[in-house]
């Protein structure tokens, strides 16, 4: 499975006083096992490094290199191009970042992993989409 | 895979090339070999991407943060 994971899955993960901050552990740990590839939108590495930087995260600049590492998609004019033919499609009420995320997920044949509880209802119509404990139930019962 | 143009000193190129022949290769597998060399001695025997998994899936909890009202509100709800 080809995973696009959202910025607020991250930032649970960096933080420690979430409520999914465990299970968010817990994701990286079975993504890790389970050797999964990663898209990260660019969008999203800038939206979780400015949160983190108002949280005044003591390493932004490993985690960033750790990024990097990721397959990073960008928003070009390609990706433009591919959005307004979806737009034209499919109305949507979406807001333009939620929507441009869940559009990079689609275009990359990828499942949107998110805590955002907005997106999740949201995004169906767009492209897969779970929370990361459903992601570990899925994997454990496959 | 990926055409890339990438350029070389010219000695290395015309041993790469003699190489090549002798061994009754390409000059391209040759290149290709010597940067799969260069990865696995940057990254072992993980790909960058597995590599960037193990060091989340192993974040030290002394370093993650207090998250504000406002950053665990747009984890459970949504983004600005």
């Amino acid at each position: 499975m080809k995973l696009a994971i959202d910025s607020s899955v991250f930032i649970s993960h960096l933080g420690q006083n979430d409520e999914f901050s465990s299970d968010s552990k817990l994701f990286f740990t079975t993504i890790f096992e389970q050797k999964e590839k990663i898209i990260i939108p660019t969008l999203i590495i800038a939206e979780t490094l400015t949160i983190l930087r108002q949280q005044n995260h003591p390493s932004l600049k490993p985690i960033y290199k750790t990024f990097n590492d990721f397959n990073i998609i960008d928003l070009d004019s390609k990706f433009l191009e591919k959005f307004v033919n979806l737009l034209l499609k499919q109305h949507t009420n979406m807001k333009t970042s939620d929507l441009a995320i869940a559009a990079t997920a689609k275009f990359n044949e990828s499942t949107l992993i998110t805590w955002d509880r907005k997106i999740l209802t949201s995004a169906k119509s767009i492209c897969p989409i779970l929370t990361p404990k459903q992601y570990i139930e899925q994997t454990k019962s496959n | 895979m990926i055409r890339t143009q990438i350029y070389l000193p010219e000695e290395v190129h015309s041993n790469l090339q003699k190489l090549a022949n002798r061994k009754g290769t390409t000059l391209s597998k040759l290149v290709r070999e010597g940067a799969k060399t260069v990865l696995e001695k940057n990254y072992g025997k993980m790909t960058p991407q597995l590599k960037a998994l193990k060091f989340l899936a192993n974040y030290p909890d002394d370093l993650r943060v207090k998250l504000s009202e406002s950053a665990v509100k747009l984890v459970r709800k949504q983004r600005d």
